[in-house]
Formats: C-alpha cells, structure tokens, sequence
C-alpha cells in the first residue's frame, strides 16, 4: 500500500524489530492499515547497519524512506541477541572485581556448582569471570542484620583501584557480602571508583539486590563484561535512529518482557539476555488477554529450538536466575524452556536398532539437505519436505526454492540402517521429534501440577504451525492458534510492550515485620517512580505492582505472590499470609504447609511500569465461508499417500477448512490434520479445533 | 523379531521423561534441603522381571542401590505383590546405600498383569540413630536407626497408617520427614500412572519390545565400550584413616565378557560406622563406571551385564549384621569410588579414550557438626561445607579447583550469606588453598578451605568427624599426591573484638591450636565464644611428572596467585618474574 503524501506529519506508526541469529524481523503497525512484515538478513559485523538495512525494507514495503517512515513513528521497540552472543562468542571487555577481604574466591568456587560441570568427569568448570590475578579484596564487613562491623578501608580501596588501572581493566565489578541489606559501603567503593577513573561500573546492590555472594557476584561480573559493548552498541543505535529522523526514544526488550530506554538498558546488559524470545511471549499474552483466553502454550520453533512458556490464569511464568556463561546468575526473565528440536536437527540410527533425531543440529549452514547447500544429513525439514508437507515452490517467501530429490536421497540413505522406505523415515522423525517437543511441553506442565489440556496451544516460529496441530493431539489440547504475525512474533510483542522496570530486594524476615516490609516497598516504589519519570512517562501513565517471595520458616520452596498497594499494615501481611498458604497448598499439595513453623518473606518486587501507545489488536469483520483450495499436493500421512488440499494465505476472516489441508502463507506453512478443523478468527488468527 | 525403530524409540525417551518427572514430583513435594537442593535422591524404572530400565535420572549411584532394593522386594513378597501396593525399605543389607537413605519402591500393574516397577530414593536427615543424622560413634547397627527391610507401606493404594507412625514414631524431625515421605509415595503414584497411560496407549507388546531392545542395546554399547579397554588385569590398593588405617585391595580384569572386579586382600569389617554393605559398595563403583567410562551412554540393566563385582563377605566394604554402616555413603563408598577411578584410569591409558584416565580426585569428608540454641532460643544443628576437595587431574587437562569428590556429580555449596542468616556464627573466610594440587604435568584441582566462629552465643556441642587426614589423593603417571585434609580448632581468641579493623583471617589469630582427630573421642566437646575452625579439604593429585608441566600453565598459576613462587621453582622448576 502506498503512503498517503498528503504531507501530514502525526506520528502514530509503531515498529518492532528483532534482530536474531540470521534473520531480522520488522514489523509495521499504522491504525486503519493491516500490519507490514519484513525478514531481512542480519548483519552480524555491523549491526546497526543491519537494523537500518531492516527499516529501509519496511519503508520500501509502504513506498516511502526511512527518514519519512520514522519521522511518523511514535514507538521503535527493539530487540537484540547482542548480549546473548557476546557471551556465547566469549567476548567481552576486561573486567576487574572488588569484594569483602576473606572472600576473593567466591567468583572461582562458584558455589561448586557440579550440575553445571556435569556428568562427565573430563568436563571443568567455566572459567572464572573475572580472572583471579584482577579480583581484589578490601577490608569491610556487614552481619546478616545489616549492621556494620568493619567499616571501608579506604587504603585497600586506593591500592585495589591503582592495580587496576595498571591492568588496565574496561570495566569493574563491586560486590561485598549482605551489600543487599546495607549498601553504604558498596555506594561509598562505586563513588571512589567513578571519581579515579571512566571505567564502566557494575555494583551488585544495584544489578541483583539480592541474597546468595556468588549469584550477585557473578550477574555484577557478567553486568561488567557486557557493559562497555553493551552499553557502546545501544548508543550508537539511538544515535542513529535520532540521526535518521527518529523522534520519539527508541527502547529495548529485557528479558523480562518490558521496554527500557537505551541509557537504561546500557546500564543492565545482564537484563538483556533473552530479549528476542521474551517478545513472542508477551504478544502470546496480548492476543490471549484479547481472544479472553487464561491458560496459553507458547510453542516457538525455529532452526535449531523448541522454546515453551506458559501463561496461566492471565499470568506469564517467570523465573529469577538463569545460566549463562557456565554461571548461576540473577536475572529476572520470563521463564522459557528450550530443547534442541527444530527443523535443522538430525536423525541417525543407533545400532540399527532405534531412529533418533538431535540433539545435533545442521543449522543454517549446510542446513537440511533439501536447502541444497551441501547438507547431506537427513533433517527434520527434509523430512517435513519428503512427506509433502512444504510447498516446494519456497519457503521465506519463495527465496528458497525446496531440492525434494535431495531430501529423497538423504531419507533413503538412512532409511536403509532400519529397512524403512524413505517416506516411513520421515515420519518416523517427524513422530520422534513431535513426541519430543510434547514432552517438553509436558515437563512444563504435567511436572508441575498443571493439566496442559487446560492450555490453549499458541504456535509461532518458523517451524511451529507445522508441528502444533500434531503435538496438540498428543498432548489432548483441543485448541491451537497461529497468530497471523507468526513468522514476526517476537518483533510484534517488542512494539507492543510498555516500559518496565523490576525493582527487587531480598529481605528475610518475618511477614509480622510489616514496618521493614513497608519501608522496602517504600524504597522501591520511589526508586521506580524516579526511573519513570527519567523516561518523561507522565504520573497518569504509571502502574506500580509489587510481588513477593515467601516461603515457610526453614522451608526451601518459596513461592511469589502479589501484594496490594497502599500501607502495609499488620492487617495486610495478615491477608498476605493467608494468600500464601493457599497459593503454596495449591502447587506443592494440601496438607504441604506448615504455618506453624511462621511465614517468611524473601524477596520484594515492584514492578514500575510506564504505559506506552501500544497496537490495538482490531477485530475485523467475519464472513462465513468454506475455504476454497488453490491447489493440492501428495502427502504421506499414517502410512499412505492422500491427496491434501492448499489453500494460499492470508485467509479472509471466518473462512472455514476441513482438515486435512496445508495452508500456506508468506513464511511459514500450516499443516491442519485429518479431523481437525481451521477457522480464521475476527483477529485473523488461524484456529485449530480438534475433534 | 524385526523392532519398530520409531516406535520402540518414542517409547524409550517417554519412560526416561517419565522417570525425570517422578523424580520433579518428589522434589516438589518434599520440603527437606536434601532432597529440595541437593537433589540427593534417584529415580528407576524396571520391567516385570526386575531388570532395570531408567536408571536413576539424578545422582547415579542411586539407580544400583533401588535396583538392589527392588530384587529384595521381589524376594520378600514372592507370589503376594498386589496392585495398589508400595514397599518401605532402607536396610543396608537389602540395598540401601546406608540406612538414612530411604526408597519406596511400587508395582505397576496393568489390567491385572505386573508389567513395571517404579522406585525412588532419597536421604532423609534422621533415623533416629543414637546422634542425629549419622553415628559416628556406633558400635552395633542398632545405635544408627530403625531399620526397615520391605515392608509395606501402601495397601491397595492407601498409606499404612501403623507402618507410616512407626517410622514418624522413631525420627528426629517427623514433621518434615513426613512430607518427605509422602512426596516419595506421591512420586510413584504419578510415574506408576503415566506407565499404565503408556501401555495403554501403545500396547503391552510394544512396551515389551521396547524393554528388549533397550536393554540389548545398553548392553551393546557398553559392550563396544568395554572393547577399547586395554584386557588384561589391573591391580590396586588404596587407604582409609579413621580410628586407624584401613586397606582396600583390589584386582580389575578385563576380557572379551566385560570388567571382573575382585576385592579379595581388603581389611575384614571395622568395629565403627564407617563399614559398608555389599550394595553401597556396588553403587559407588557403578557410579565412577557411570561417569568415567559411560558418560555419554544410556546406562540400564544392559549396562552392567558388562560388570561383575565380588567382594568378600565380612570386610568394610560387604560387613554382616550387626556391624554398624551408616557412615557408608560418604567414607568406605567414596574408597570404592576412589580405586575403581585408579583402575580404569590404568585400563583407559592407552586406548582412544585416554583423556578420560586420571589422577585421583579429593575424596575426604569433613563433618563439623554444631548444634544448641541461637539468640532467639531456636535449636539448631550446623554442618558447613563437608566436601572442599580438589578433583584429580586429567590426562589433557588441570583437575577443577574445590570440586568436591569424582562422582558428586549434583552438588552445591551454600552461599556464606545463607549460612550467616540461618545459623550464629560468622565466616572468616572461604577459598582456595594455594599449594594444595598434587603436581603433574596436569595438576591437581586445588582444595578449598573455610574458618568460621559464633555469632551472638556464647556455646555450642561440636559433634565433628571427618577421613582422610593422613591418606591424600595420589597422583599416577608421575603425578604427585595432593595435599589430605585438615580441621584445626583454634581456642580462646580475640577475634570478636578486633572485627572493627576488618574480620581478621584464622592465621592472624593467637590460640591454642588442636588438630581434630578423626573420630571424636566422645560426644562433650563444646565450642566457646572465640573458638576459630578451619576446615581444609583434599587437593585433587597430578597427572604426569611435574617437570613436563608446560612453563606456560605454570605461570598461569603463579598469576592467579595460587602457586608460590618457591614452590614453582622446587617443583616445577620455573622462577617466577
């Protein structure tokens, strides 16, 4: 559709970009137009240039240039793997650290942490993230009441502070036992290193307040070794956004699914390290909030991964700690499960006797077989393409032309280790690989207490729309929706995020202490409210939500649950309680508490959020109708040849198709199977119903 | 019979999915830090005939023990296992890895035919010994706890309330073991259901089919593994320290029909708790075969036709009633684990696989034990950081400073702050010894240490033990041994009135120094306001000479500050800068 050159200037475009491993996906969104979505390459020496090269194609897609294209943008929201493979690369900037005297190895221990070695004993720890030889020690000290017994020595301070200059470090890291429960000592340490040099510098009360010396001393580590690039990274795309004719701020998705402005986000890169899959996840939630759906599988398969998350009763799950780098860090992220199953991974023959599939991968390069670039082990996607499943014409909106002989090849050549024909191969991979991605599924719900039937099944990613209908009936889920955004999910859950920021402390104390628990929120509310009001969010447009952790006195499991706002009295810790007992009961089992032993809270959360313009998701009108098919092709289904009807997307709304069918539209394609039907919604979703 | 390679496939990662979700039931379920955190429990999966399928998804040593416990249930309750039953064991001699490690083990029957079995283990904090936990001072079994040979606990698919309060009656923290319990039976509940839903779905025969041809290809695999062993026989003798010394011998040979361990020539069973029984003995040995030769593998009943293993009845590490053995898991087990390590790794040497031979990892266990009453008037009961070993070095590759032992493949250490929060006491220091790896070509994973006093009371019973004093890891190839282990008790320092300078380290404190003996003489030793402990574990000991240790790793270690200066040039004849 061409742009209206009427010379009128309101800015109520919205753009999301998520730049991933080899794709950049954007995303358009102007009121009373339907959505733009582009897939460029991304571009991983420059990527700025990448992100510039992706809004070029969204402004070609509308006929106008960049500069006019965000000169009507109200809200760029961006998300970047850049942390993620950083740390994947092992690049960094040279860090040095600072902690309490006694305690310098606690970065080299690392808790022992054997689950992260692993079973084999020939594997070794991930190295230190700060090497020994630049961790230095000062004498101070605080009690688990927070009451100082030691206060800073400012010797030690000044000879730490001139070995690092001699070593010349990028950056610094700064963390001292319980600095959670009294920081003075890590504010007065952070002061003196800003004032003797610009390093970049990451201090543990303010990355991860949280209890446990090496989890906040490894995400401050981790926080220092992003930071510079990070921090370098994030500026020059906001300098060039501005410079191209960006007026509004541009801003980036954490891992936790909310939007941070640039300078923010530049202070946290630890916060960033699942941006991407973070989108997909919130606009699950968006569409599931407007379809007045509560219970939602968030299913994403790409080349090389499965990821789930869940949404239950409107809630998304969320986790605190993370692993990267070999390290337990904190990091407050929507909590997404990954295995390696997506249309890259392998199937092979184990002693003649079993098929497997994975967990080795082909990637992107060679890729399957029938990508034709010299890929000569059998994949999930040749299999998908042998069975008839992929229109051969193309896949990424015809820029890949499919090699169906060399997915016979491959298929035949394995199939040969089991005496199986090439066509009952490749369902054996596509069974294995689905029965896999309904386990992951399952130890994301059955494992804990949840009843995945309950659960609307949301499938997105490349890879996905294929796979769900399938796993759905494994799983005994009746519904699956494929959002009309599929293929550029994540970018459209990234423009659709507000600003966000989770303020967080641990404070272990009774819950009957409500004059501690009041005076944290306290802090944290007013330390939020400042963040927004650097963001210029005015006052109407903030929401202020506090969560806690609790648990039971001397019990391990603690639970979050939501607070009210306003004072905190005896009476509302009272409700607290109660609240908590039943949200424990309801997870771990009746008969599981144990209110007698007291009720302790553990962490406090507040969550400052700045509303922003957000995309509406508009209903459009339905005209009932059957499906016309535009073509057919042969696909191998249980064990015979049947001839499946295409039909070629984007459907009109409240068309209505018989399974079996293939339904492709521009980047993906959808398998509907044997009794099951496909129904466009009013949101243009594509909705399986199984019979 | 041709096997559906699809079929059989997607039915063999469904029962290993169901044993890693018995085993999230009962983590979720159970509330004790054993189970919760340190995830010490197992979870197997067998067929009809008591041969196991998923062996112990978590720690490994488990999945020999509840096979053991399986056979003696079988045995017990010949021709009377009935639907809806479960069976309570924790008997060393009827497989219990000690008697603090309780399993639960369930038929699985599918319209009316036994098909499975399911079973779980974990460690549980009381038994109700004559000290809490272990019994370090235990002359007879019946001082460590009440003893539970099968024994059904679940009737028809209810909990035997009598059976249930027996066991409630006779622990030290009913309330909390109870959950624990429960979770167990809760956990077999839920896997036992989703077999039956399996079988269901696909059929008895396919479940069968898919039984035979796992094990078959456990076996081959192992069997192919086994192959690119060195044949021959292998032959080692290795030391104990408690209230004395104590030898382990054993002969490995190896030829075309798998590995035969022989533990003839090992000392006859010991008067204290440190003996073990055959099936503790066992397990640790599969343990190290689990992660040293088998680490990649699928391991199952398969697995270990490859195996054999005979020890003599009546020594320290297959004892007979009543000697005591609660102390198994962690003393005589970790002996077992430590020269099967010695035999393999001479067996591996020279094949393809040689990276996977090396040194001998840190192995000694240092329990300080305090308990009394904290400043709100809370009992208590502290232990700390029992396990700061160096793991041994590897053929290609330094030993993994603090490691703790070669196959604790799940465990973690407390953060200082949470020991601080929980408990009255105040940590010096934690970290890493210098000088402390068995020196090699590859070095030894350095030990750890950690010193600690009271906070804000004024006594506590100390109830410490610990082995491995006067018997280090010892290094092969060349490699030297690494340092043993030490707990020193300082007496009646100035340490809390000096904190306002900044926490002064143990070797800056003035006291009367006590190296702690091994066993305690007695259960009064009190620990004052003022008293320092240091607890040092085991270096892990060296691969190779130590003069063939590349200048550049040597400066390494000089730079991380680990290495003295003259211990570089004495040992590894390198001068520092």
């Amino acid at each position: 559709m061409a742009a209206d050159d009427q010379g009128i200037k309101v800015k109520d475009w919205l753009i999301g970009v998520d730049v991933g491993g080899t794709f950049t996906d954007g995303v358009l969104l102007r009121p009373g137009h339907a959505p733009i979505i582009v897939k460029t390459p991304t571009n991983i020496a420059d990527p700025v240039a990448g992100l510039l090269g992706c809004l070029d194609a969204l402004g070609e897609s509308v006929s106008i240039s960049k500069r006019d294209l965000l000169a009507r943008t109200i809200k760029l929201g961006y998300g970047t793997t850049q942390a993620a493979n950083l740390i994947v690369e092992g690049k960094g900037s040279k860090v040095g650290f600072i902690t309490t005297r006694g305690f310098k190895d606690t970065l080299i221990i690392a808790e022992i942490g054997r689950e992260r070695i692993g079973m084999d004993l020939t594997h070794s720890r991930a190295p230190s993230l700060v090497p020994r030889s630049r961790i230095y020690e000062v004498r101070e000290r605080v009690d688990s009441q927070g009451k100082e017994l030691a206060p800073v020595n400012m010797d030690d301070v000044k000879a730490a502070m001139d070995s690092l200059a001699a070593d010349g470090v990028e950056a610094v890291g700064l963390c001292f036992l319980w600095s959670f429960l009294n920081s003075e000592h890590e504010v007065a340490v952070a002061e003196a290193l800003k004032n003797y040099s610009n390093w970049f510098v990451s201090v543990s009360h303010e990355i991860a307040p949280l209890l446990g010396e090496y989890k906040r001393s490894a995400t401050t580590a981790l926080n220092a070794r992003l930071g510079p690039l990070v921090q370098q990274h994030l500026l020059s795309v906001g300098r060039s956004l501005k410079a191209e004719g960006l007026e509004a701020l541009p801003l980036v998705m954490t891992s936790a699914g909310g939007l941070l402005t640039m300078d923010d986000a530049a202070s946290k890169p630890v916060s960033l390290l699942s941006s991407g899959p973070a989108g997909g996840v919130l606009a699950s939630k968006l569409l599931a909030e407007r379809m007045g759906l509560e219970n939602v599988l968030c299913a994403d398969m790409g080349g090389t991964t499965f990821d789930v998350s869940l949404i239950t009763e409107g809630e998304l799950a969320l986790s605190e700690r993370a692993e990267y780098a070999g390290q337990e860090i904190f990091t407050e992220a929507i909590d997404i499960v990954s295995i390696g199953a997506g249309g890259g991974s392998i199937g092979w023959v184990d002693h003649g006797l079993r098929l497997k599939v994975g967990p080795q991968s082909a990637g992107s390069d060679p890729g399957p077989a029938c990508y034709g670039h010299g890929g000569n082990r059998a994949t999930v996607t040749d299999a998908n393409c042998q069975l008839g499943r992929l229109n051969p014409e193309g896949l990424a909106g015809g820029r890949l032309h499919l090699d169906t002989a060399a997915a016979n090849q491959v298929l035949t050549d394995l199939g040969k280790e089991v005496n199986l024909r090439p066509e009952q191969t490749a369902e054996g991979i596509i069974s294995i690989v689905d029965a896999a991605m309904s386990d992951a599924i399952r130890s994301q719900t059955v494992a804990k207490g949840l009843d995945p039937r309950e659960y609307t099944l949301f499938a997105y990613g490349g890879a996905a729309p294929l796979h769900a209908a399938s796993i759905a009936i494994d799983l005994g889920i009746k519904r699956v929706v494929v959002p009309l955004l599929a293929p550029v999910f994540s970018a459209y859950g990234i423009v659709a995020s507000n600003i966000q920021h989770v303020q967080s402390r641990s404070r272990v104390v009774p819950i009957t202490d409500f004059g501690t628990i009041g005076s944290v929120f306290a802090e944290l509310e007013t330390s939020g409210v400042q963040a927004l009001e650097q963001d210029a969010v005015p006052e109407t447009s903030r929401i202020l939500l506090r969560t806690a952790q609790l648990r039971f006195k001397g019990q391990m499991h603690a639970v979050n649950v939501t607070m009210p706002s306003g004072p905190v009295t005896e009476e509302s810790m009272e409700q607290l309680g109660v609240k908590f007992v039943e949200t424990y009961e309801r997870l771990f089992g009746a008969g599981t508490s144990s209110a007698s032993a007291g009720i302790e809270m553990v962490t406090l959360r507040v969550y400052a959020i700045g509303i922003t313009t957000v995309p509406q998701i508009e209903e459009v009108a339905l005209n009932e109708r059957d499906g016309v098919p535009t073509g057919n092709r042969q696909v191998w289904f249980k064990g015979e040849s049947i001839e499946v009807p295409t039909y070629v997307g984007p459907l009109e709304p409240g068309t209505r198709i018989a399974g079996p069918a293939l339904l492709d539209y521009p980047g993906q394609t959808t398998w509907v199977p044997v009794d099951t039907t496909a129904y466009v919604d009013q949101y243009q979703s594509l909705v399986m119903t199984v019979n | 019979m041709q096997v559906d390679p699809v079929l059989t496939e997607i039915i063999s990662n469904r029962l290993m999915q169901i044993g890693l979700e018995g085993g999230l039931v009962l983590q979720r379920c159970a509330v004790s830090t054993s189970v919760v955190d340190s995830r010490d429990l197992g979870f197997n999966i067998a067929d009809a005939t008591g041969r196991t399928i998923v062996y112990s998804v978590w720690m490994p040593r488990h999945g020999t023990t509840l096979g053991y416990m399986l056979q003696s249930c079988m045995k017990r309750f010949e021709g009377d296992v009935r639907p809806g039953d479960m069976y309570l064991v924790n008997d060393p001699h009827s497989g219990a890895l000690h008697i603090l490690d309780l399993a639960v083990m369930a038929p699985v029957h599918y319209k009316g035919e036994l098909i499975a079995w399911v079973g779980n283990a974990t460690h549980h904090v009381d038994v109700g010994a004559m000290t809490p936990g272990r019994a370090p001072l235990a002359t007879d079994w019946h001082q460590e706890g009440i003893i539970f040979k099968p024994t059904r606990i679940v009737e028809g698919g209810k909990i035997r309330d009598d059976i249930f309060g027996l066991f409630l009656d006779n622990v030290r923290m009913p309330r909390y073991q109870s959950l624990d319990l429960k979770a167990q039976i809760s956990a077999n509940f839920a896997a036992s259901q989703k077999v039956i839903d399996l079988v269901e779905r696909y059929g008895v025969e396919a479940f069968k089919e898919t039984v035979e041809s796992s094990i078959e290809l456990g076996e081959q695999q192992a069997r192919e593994r086994v192959q690119l062993l060195e044949k021959g026989v292998y032959h080692e003798v290795t030391y104990l320290d408690y209230d004395k010394l104590y030898r382990l011998e054993c002969k490995l040979t190896i030829d075309d029909d798998g590995l035969h361990f022989d533990f003839a020539g090992t000392d006859p069973e010991a008067k204290t708790f440190i003996n073990c029984a055959l099936p503790c003995a066992v397990a640790n040995l599969h343990n190290i075969l689990a992660c040293q030769l088998f680490p990649d593998l699928s391991v199952n009943a398969g697995t270990w036709r490859l195996v054999d293993v005979s020890i003599p009845s009546g020594t320290i590490i297959n004892c007979n009633p009543p000697a005591p053995c609660s102390g198994a898991s962690t003393i005589t087990g970790w002996r077992v684990q430590g020269i099967t390590l010695a035999l393999l790794t001479k067996a591996l040497k020279s094949t393809s696989r040689s990276r996977y031979s090396m040194a001998e990892w840190g192995w000694g266990f240092t329990d300080v034990q305090w308990t009394g009453f904290d400043q709100y008037g809370r009992w208590y009961s502290l232990r700390g950081d029992m396990n700061f070993h160096g793991g041994g070095a590897r053929a290609e590759v330094d030993g993994i400073d603090v490691s703790n032992i070669a196959g604790s493949t799940n465990t973690n250490s407390p953060s200082i702050e949470s020991y601080e929060y929980r408990y009255p006491v105040l940590y010096l220091e934690r970290g890493v010894v210098p000088d402390s790896e068995g020196a090699g070509q590859y070095r030894g994973g350095r030990a750890g240490y950690w010193s600690r006093c009271l906070y804000g009371v004024d006594s506590a019973k100390d109830l410490t033990f610990y082995i491995g004093r006067d018997v280090g890891s010892r290094g092969v190839f060349g490699g030297n041994d690494g340092t043993s282990s030490r707990i020193i008790l300082k007496r009646g320092t100035d340490v809390l009135s000096r904190l306002r300078d900044g926490v002064p380290l143990y070797k800056e404190l003035e006291g009367e120094e006590e190296i702690l003996p091994q066993q305690p003489s007695g259960l009064d030793r009190v620990i004052n306001s003022g008293d320092v402990i240091l607890v040092r574990g085991m270096g892990g000991a060296g691969f190779g000479p130590a003069e063939l240790r590349s200048e550049e790793l040597v400066r390494q270690d000089l730079a991380d500050g680990l290495l003295s200066p003259e211990r570089a040039l004495e040992i590894y004849g390198v001068k520092a800068e």
